[in-house]
């Protein structure tokens, strides 16, 4: 039993210093602007304080169990965001619970924002913001290739043979496989994506910022009414990375290592870009009512379908003011969301599939009860496990999305804004509709409907059923003897 | 094609029958036209097998489509109704929803209301029967989990078995009907009125001869109303076996417990959300009336739902969602799918933390296969999306969302009254047409448990079948499909 449980901690540990090393740069970048420095030093010294005592922790032999690993997960993205919420409390525009809120947004890729004066927040900590998602979203597809489908969580153990590294690994070396290479991707991508931001006619400080948000999926802007000002030509550069941000990473990273077939081969890939092309069309087709038939109208359709397919929530226009027939795609698109190797929230594309093809089968089956119909995605079976895990994953997530509705309705919210926001932050969007619109914020709920809500981001980041085995029996009641990883 | 032409002449002639006792003239013309359609079809004559798979379904999907369609006639001739707003009215009837589309309550004659209650309760006695006997035989939807539940042998083959079992549930349908008028007259309602809310009440149907359903009644019929949906949504079956001797089977079938739960926690919340608007008296009997009237998909109405705070609105939204019993004339997802989904979703949970682990997913002391989960979680989708997609097309059509959302779910899962435009007190016929036919078409689906209707659009079930099929091909062999050449 030699180096169980210690994990969590070491982990925790190193991810701490990381921040310090993070903080204290932007608190000195901060001081040279001249910006207000005091949060980002408090938070350089609360990580410190943490991280320094658990850095005694000794390395641990064995191989985390399935427990350990999923405690460690949640105790990072549990503790990161409350840690993310100090430069924004202190020195800085936001309350207790709006910080926290602010931050978890930001790690979980959400982009729903507590700021009601964007003018009143320092430049450092706008890209403090950003690189939150920016970080949030390499963590996410790191874990969502890697891990996840190792501890087989919400049916990703699919996926397992996607991981770029060699396939019977463990847990930890393919891990750091997977990061290298997932990394190269997203950094790559996002510094192209700045390079064009920066081309197509912003700022520096915006291009930077834009960027990571844009590659994590995330979807915050230092500009208080997101993309509506920027012009068309960024537009199209956004509508251009939001469609790689919502792609798997690791086919992508297979692809650019000179498979480019692996992309188009790939069912998942196909119907995301079938979705994405269907909702955007059909999107405009519906804006021509309020722009006209022109470029206005299919860049607004396609800008937004992709932002809010890929849960990024920019806004090139402020979408709560369209028809409720945009309204009603808006939400499909929601509820349908990105890939599943990429920091895209939602239910995701391939369980849309899956989903879709079992319940194919079980009408085929009413006419012959008897006959055996293997379900197939692409070439590969889903084996059953797969299909009741996707299932419960979907069941669950629904029960949490009615569920919230129902509690912000009791909180004083109308349907829309409650129904929406739910959404929003379930899926890791951001902006919703009415009281929550792209435009506003989250600002006017109320205090417990920020903190659920703020639970809500890091339960739908986490693929729902890791946050909630927390309430079974079993995971209070330690191991006697050997777990059965 | 069997037992679908023993059903239709069956049908036509209960209508004929039926009617017969009205003297005016739409009812007869339409006795007519069902009697000739019924009649030559009669001639075709008894079958010497079973029916298969494939004729039950389809003599299933036929009856609740001809049968509306032939019902459509008083309406038209009657009430001067369009054609398209008779077909909504009288699917309307026969799938026990309760949605009308009649806007002027004034302009139709008694006998046609009281033709509209009891198109509801032979609909909701046709659908008890069809899930308690031919449904688990067939397996849709997770029906056969219900199987054993049923009276009657086991073992009997499809003919003989839907008539042990059509008897028991019929008298219970009966009776509670009978008691059902007599205590609303005792209560006080006219003998007309009483009869007619009997119908619907006990097919968890809603139609109301009142333009305002229930407001206008007093508290005595509430609670007798209320008594009695709840009872319309309970297992049939269970009630039979309740009645004859076993009380017990009530406090432990699984079902059961959870709905009296529902009953009673969304009620007292319910209630508790209402206390702004009435008393504390008043409060409580709304909020009871309506939880139970939305829930076992009654839809009738003790006060205008629509106008309540938001809060009390999304509460029957929900419960609009849950549904009643399987194996009563309530609509909806029911209770039971509900418990078995949840069974799963708490075991995969779990499964996280130990993927290997064997646990049996079961619901009280039954454990309940795989195929029947793997149907039940088609089914919920099938459900989903359809009320999904309804909601956005009659959002395209121009309707706000919650009138959109509430009359989707309204229809599909039969319950009748929704939100907005299509609220208690208002009419379907504020929907434009496209809105109307999609509903109709829903009203069908989600009576029929939509898995039914969906098969039709699989190619497969278009080509016939040349081999023996292969149902039970271990018991009877079957014959080929061409019983009338036979005969």
């Amino acid at each position: 039993m030699k180096g169980r449980g210690r994990y969590g901690a070491r982990v925790l540990g190193l991810t701490m210093l990381a921040l310090v090393a993070l903080f204290t740069l932007f608190a000195a970048a901060a001081r040279m602007l001249a910006e207000p420095w005091a949060g980002f030093l408090t938070a350089a010294a609360v990580a410190l304080a943490i991280g320094l005592p658990l850095r005694r922790v000794p390395r641990p032999e064995l191989e985390p169990t399935r427990r350990e690993s999923l405690v460690t997960v949640l105790l990072i993205w549990a503790v990161v965001p409350v840690l993310g919420a100090i430069p924004f409390a202190v020195a800085g525009p936001l309350g207790l619970v709006e910080a926290v809120f602010e931050s978890a947004s930001g790690f979980t890729t959400t982009g729903a924002t507590m700021l009601t004066d964007f003018e009143a927040v320092s430049r450092t900590l706008f890209l403090w913001r950003g690189l939150t998602q920016w970080i949030g979203g390499i963590g996410i597809i790191v874990l969502f290739v890697a891990m996840f489908p190792q501890l087989a969580i919400a049916g990703r153990q699919l996926f397992m043979a996607e991981a770029p590294g060699p396939e019977h690994e463990r847990l930890l070396p393919r891990l750091r496989t997977t990061a290298v290479a997932i990394l190269m991707v997203y950094g790559g991508l996002t510094l192209a994506c700045t390079f064009a931001y920066r081309l197509g006619g912003m700022s520096d400080f915006d291009a930077v910022a834009n960027a990571l948000t844009t590659l994590s999926a995330g979807g915050f802007s230092p500009a208080a009414r997101s993309f509506e000002d920027y012009g068309p030509a960024l537009d199209w550069i956004a509508i251009a990375f939001m469609t790689f941000a919502g792609a798997n990473f690791s086919l992508m990273y297979r692809a650019v290592m000179g498979r480019p077939h692996a992309l188009l081969r790939d069912p998942e890939f196909r119907t995301y870009a079938a979705v994405l092309a269907l909702g955007a069309l059909s999107l405009s087709v519906l804006l021509t009512h309020q722009y006209g038939w022109g470029e206005e109208a299919f860049r607004h359709g396609f800008f937004q379908a992709f932002s809010i397919t890929t849960s990024t929530g920019y806004a090139s226009a402020d979408f709560a003011l369209w028809s409720p027939g945009a309204h009603g795609l808006l939400v499909v698109m929601m509820l349908i969301g990105g890939s599943a190797g990429s920091a895209a929230g939602g239910v995701k594309v391939v369980r849309w599939l899956i989903l879709a093809k079992v319940t194919t089968r079980e009408v085929r089956h009413m006419l012959h009860p008897r006959a055996i119909l293997p379900v197939r995605v692409g070439r590969r079976i889903v084996p059953d496990d797969v299909i009741r895990a996707v299932s419960a994953f979907i069941a669950l997530y629904m029960a949490l999305l009615v569920l919230t509705s129902v509690a912000l309705v009791l909180l004083g919210s109308d349907e829309v804004t409650a129904f929406s926001a739910a959404l929003a932050t379930i899926g890791n969007i951001g902006p919703g509709f009415a009281g929550v619109g792209p435009m506003v914020h989250y600002a006017d709920l109320h205090v417990v409907a920020k903190v659920w809500l703020t639970l809500m981001m890091i339960a739908g980041r986490l693929e729902v059923v890791t946050v909630f085995v927390v309430f079974t029996r079993g995971w209070w009641r330690l191991p006697a003897r050997r777990e059965r990883v | 094609m069997g037992l679908l032409t023993l059903a239709l002449a069956l049908v036509g002639f209960s209508i004929y029958a039926a009617i017969l006792g009205d003297p005016l003239g739409p009812f007869l013309l339409t006795a007519v036209v069902a009697f000739l359609l019924g009649a030559p079809l009669r001639l075709v004559g008894r079958f010497g097998s079973d029916p298969s798979r494939r004729e039950a379904l389809l003599s299933v999907l036929l009856l609740w489509s001809v049968v509306p369609l032939v019902g459509t006639l008083p309406y038209v001739l009657g009430a001067g109704m369009s054609p398209l707003n008779a077909l909504f009215e009288s699917m309307s009837g026969f799938t026990a929803t309760g949605a009308t589309a009649i806007a002027d309550f004034e302009a139709v004659p008694a006998a046609l209301f009281m033709w509209r209650a009891f198109t509801q309760w032979v609909g909701g006695i046709g659908i008890v029967v069809a899930f308690v006997a031919v449904f688990p035989q067939l397996a849709i939807a997770g029906r056969q989990i219900f199987q054993t539940e049923t009276p009657g042998p086991t073992e009997d083959r499809l003919s003989p078995r839907l008539r042990t079992t059509a008897l028991a549930v019929l008298g219970v349908y009966v009776g509670l009907s009978a008691t059902c008028a007599f205590a609303y007259a005792l209560a006080g309602m006219a003998p007309y009125e009483a009869v007619a809310h009997a119908f619907t009440t006990v097919a968890a149907a809603g139609f109301s001869p009142e333009a305002r359903s229930f407001e206008a009644y007093g508290l005595a019929i509430d609670v007798v109303a209320i008594t009695f949906m709840t009872l319309a949504a309970v297992n049939f079956a269970l009630l039979f076996r309740a009645f004859f001797g076993r009380p017990r089977d009530l406090a432990r079938d699984p079902e059961l417990r959870t709905y009296a739960a529902i009953v009673l926690l969304a009620g007292s919340l319910l209630s508790l959300h209402l206390l702004g608007t009435y008393e504390a008296g008043e409060a409580i009997r709304h909020g009871f009336f309506q939880t139970v009237s939305i829930l076992t998909t009654t839809g009738y109405a003790s006060a205008d739902f629509d106008a309540w705070p938001d809060r009390a609105r999304a509460t029957l939204l929900i419960l609009m969602f849950v549904g009643g019993s399987a194996g009563s004339a309530a609509g909806g997802i029911k209770v039971m799918r509900w418990l078995i989904i949840g069974t799963h979703t708490v075991r995969e949970v779990r499964r996280v933390l130990h993927p290997r682990a064997m646990l049996p997913l079961k619901v009280g002391a039954r454990v309940i296969p795989d195929e029947v989960l793997r149907a039940v979680g088609a089914f919920l989708t099938l459900y989903g999306a359809l009320v999904a997609a309804s909601a956005a097309l009659l959002v395209y059509l121009g309707e706000d969302f919650v009138t959109a959302l509430s009359a989707a779910a309204a229809t599909v899962g039969n319950v009748g009254p929704g939100f907005g435009a299509v609220g208690p007190m208002a009419s379907y016929d504020n929907l434009p047409a496209a809105g109307r036919a999609l509903l109709t078409f829903n009203m069908y689906a989600g009576r029929l448990e939509i898995v039914t209707v969906f098969v039709l659009f699989t190619l497969r079930s278009w080509r016939l079948p040349r081999v023996p099929e292969r149902q039970r091909p271990e018991r009877a062999p079957r014959r080929p499909g061409r019983d009338e050449a036979q005969r």
